[in-house]
């Protein structure tokens, strides 16, 4: 039998097998890096496109959620002056890890910069990604030229004596001077008593309830037309009736009693803007007991679609409210801001009060309208800004939409 | 070496067959893995460039805009050529806001400007006019004919950069009046920009892009090689939905713009390690919706 010696061996197995495993793990290793490569560049790519989504879900949130008011409360920004409205971070439902924060800055008295800062958050909360949105905005609110406590083409029926007509510019009762621009002392925010575009109706013994600046009454007044009812500058009474939150007052219906609405299910109750029937608070507390403080800072637009509107036995609210056809007012019915009504007015009863402007149009009926009982209208420009204020929304620019990273 | 023999014929062809089988074997694994390793380079680069033009193309293309003069009517669009392989369009660079106290021929925004980055004397800008504060539908942007950047000015204390420029002009011989102006409005600038399916000197089609607005003279590859025959393709829709003509549209009808790319690896691929006899494909389809084609 042969024996082989392994000492003299000189084989090159050994290094044909490494030299096999440092090719093949090398071609395994590259494999493995362009996977590596592609798998990272695809999450980055997913993750800054989360970024992204947070960042234009940030602008919407903020254009849906913040009212005008809430915009006009903040000063024009500069450097000596940089204060902005910080609404904070909130978190993307579903997705703990990809959060907004969003910011408004006044630009001037008109624009606004809305920023948003999307980011996506990696192990630890460490930011992977983010996405900075810029949206310009600017308030668009009616223009509604009033210059006068009434304002018809029809004129007024006057029956007895018992109302007050005031073209004299005032606060609503019990409303707070810190709400309102100062009021000047002497004549140059009052405003004439009736105006129309053809007579008032208004005889010498009825002047006596009226009061106004210049004059208490102006008859055939030609700036008074219909466009005085129709067009507001960035509305007209159509686009301002089908404004998103208006609440409709569908057919010919009476409402008795309606008043501010709070959501109880709230811890503090708030008020509950979504109730049809919930006009805002005008009164003030105090001293008026009982008052909704939650909705005194509510103006509604309200849109009555039927051929007449009633109501009676108490209500009130504050606002716009704007009338198709005609509007009676049955007794108790208290208002602060704008009215506006296509057809005829009706007030009878006792104790209505409407503290702002009113106009009617009229031009479709023959019949004219009539003021009786004991009736209170006072010209008010802060109840008409507040109520224009409530009415106004935030306006995306064009070309106002940009990605600054 | 007496008593030492050696191996017989058939012993060394026994062992030089053997080794050869396994190193055939080797080669063809080696080989195969090379191919898979080259392939998936491949097919990561192409991937890559396909990505590059989805992602590139809608960021520049989703700020486009459009205004139209209040005085005149006529529309101005940020997208000035289209076609189906073809888009020439305003590229937004930037934004800024204005402060300090201008004139009719300076204009001064704060630094540092918003966006991609900071104006050039050979960019397009644009003014935000106000004209009534009392209403947005007057709002018109403007024109601005700038004639020197001054990138070291101030506004106070701030750091600023100065527009020099001729006299905003509203409409036709109507110069806009100072008092229809109101200071922190935007600025907007933009570089014209043309993007096209096109064949490189490589003789393969590429990505091009040119900029208008520094008056390059070609285009130059940004992604690629695309397919020859569909590897860019530009779909139009309005504001409706409705997939439009581009030879029979007008700019300013365009609300969103659909962006197919095809992409091809520069060399025939074989994921399986087979002996690639074919190129490597892959798509992509973007919808861009045009963020600034609201009027207001």
């Amino acid at each position: 039998m042969r024996r082989f010696s392994v000492r003299n061996e000189q084989g090159i197995a050994l290094v044909l097998t490494v030299f096999a495993l440092v090719v093949i793990g090398a071609v395994v290793a590259g494999t493995f890096f362009v996977g590596r490569v592609e798998q990272t560049t695809g999450y980055s790519t997913v993750w800054s496109r989360q970024a992204g989504e947070a960042a234009e879900t940030g602008l919407t949130w903020t254009m849906t959620n913040v009212e005008a008011p809430t915009y006009l409360a903040i000063p024009v920004w500069s450097p000596a002056t940089p204060s902005e409205l910080d609404l904070g971070s909130r978190t993307v439902a579903g997705m703990p890890h990809v959060s907004y924060s969003s910011r408004i800055r006044r630009l001037n008295q008109t624009l606004f910069q809305v920023t948003a800062v999307g980011t996506r958050r990696g192990t630890g909360g460490r930011i992977i990604a983010s996405e900075t949105l810029v949206q310009l905005v600017r308030l668009a609110k009616p223009t509604i030229g009033v210059n006068a406590a009434i304002t018809v083409q029809d004129p007024i029926k006057f029956n007895g004596n018992a109302f007050s007509i005031s073209g004299m510019n005032a606060l609503p009762p019990q409303w707070l001077p810190a709400e309102c621009a100062a009021l000047d002392p002497g004549n140059s925010d009052d405003v004439v008593g009736i105006r129309s575009s053809t007579g008032t109706g208004a005889n010498s013994s009825d002047m006596n309830n009226i009061q106004g600046f210049p004059t208490k009454v102006v008859a055939n007044d030609p700036s008074v037309t219909s466009e005085t009812f129709r067009d507001f500058l960035d509305y007209t009474y159509a686009t301002l009736a089908a404004q998103p939150g208006v609440k409709v007052l569908p057919s010919t219906s009476t409402y008795n009693g309606v008043g501010p609405v709070l959501d109880l299910t709230q811890s503090p109750a708030v008020c509950n803007k979504a109730a049809a029937l919930n006009f805002g608070e005008p009164f003030r507390n105090p001293p008026t007991a009982g008052a909704v403080t939650q909705c005194q800072n509510y103006y509604p637009t309200v849109h009555g679609t039927g051929a007449s509107l009633k109501f009676a036995a108490g209500s009130r609210g504050q606002g716009i409210l704007l009338v198709d056809g005609d509007l009676e007012l049955a007794g108790g019915f208290e208002w602060s801001g704008l009215v506006i009504v296509r057809g005829q007015m009706k007030i009878n009863g006792t104790g209505n009060k409407l503290y702002g402007a009113i106009l009617t149009e009229g031009v479709d009926l023959n019949t004219s309208g009539s003021v009786s009982g004991n009736v209170e209208i006072g010209f008010s420009a802060c109840a008409i800004e507040k109520a224009v204020l409530g009415a106004a929304v935030p306006v995306p620019l064009s070309r106002g939409w940009a990605q600054v990273f | 070496m007496r008593g030492r023999r050696g191996f017989t014929l058939f012993e060394l062809m026994l062992v030089i067959g053997v080794l050869s089988l396994a190193i055939a074997a080797i080669t063809q694994v080696l080989v195969a893995g090379l191919r898979v390793s080259r392939s998936q380079m491949e097919q990561a680069d192409m991937q890559a460039n396909v990505r590059l033009t989805g992602l590139m193309l809608p960021l520049e293309l989703r700020e486009i805009g459009y205004d139209s003069n209040i005085t005149t009517g006529a529309i101005t669009s940020d997208i000035e050529v289209i076609g189906p392989t073809y888009l020439q369009f305003r590229a937004m660079r930037g934004l800024g806001v204005t402060c300090g106290t201008p004139t009719l021929n300076s204009f001064r925004i704060r630094k540092p400007a918003m966006g991609f980055r900071a104006p050039l004397l050979t960019d397009g800008f644009m003014l935000y006019v106000e004209s009534d504060p009392n209403t947005w539908l007057d709002d018109q942007w403007v024109p601005l004919t700038v004639t020197d950047i001054n990138y070291n000015s101030t506004c106070g204390a701030d750091e600023a950069i100065e527009l020099t420029t001729a006299t905003p002009v509203m409409a036709p011989g109507v110069n806009m009046a100072l008092s229809q102006y109101f200071v922190g409005g935007p600025v907007r600038y933009y570089e014209r920009m043309a993007v096209v399916l096109y064949t490189e000197t490589d003789g393969q089609p590429y990505l091009g892009a040119r900029s208008l607005s520094l008056s390059e003279p070609g285009f130059r590859p940004v992604a690629g090689p695309l397919d020859p025959g569909i590897g860019l393709r530009f779909q139009y829709y309005n504001r409706a939905g409705v997939l439009l003509d581009p030879t029979a549209t007008q700019p300013r009808e365009v609300r969103a713009v659909d962006i197919q790319v095809v992409g091809l690896s520069r060399q025939p691929i074989s994921l399986a390690g087979t002996v690639p006899i074919a190129k490597g494909v892959v798509a992509t389809r973007t919808r861009v919706a045009l963020r600034n084609t609201l009027r207001h």
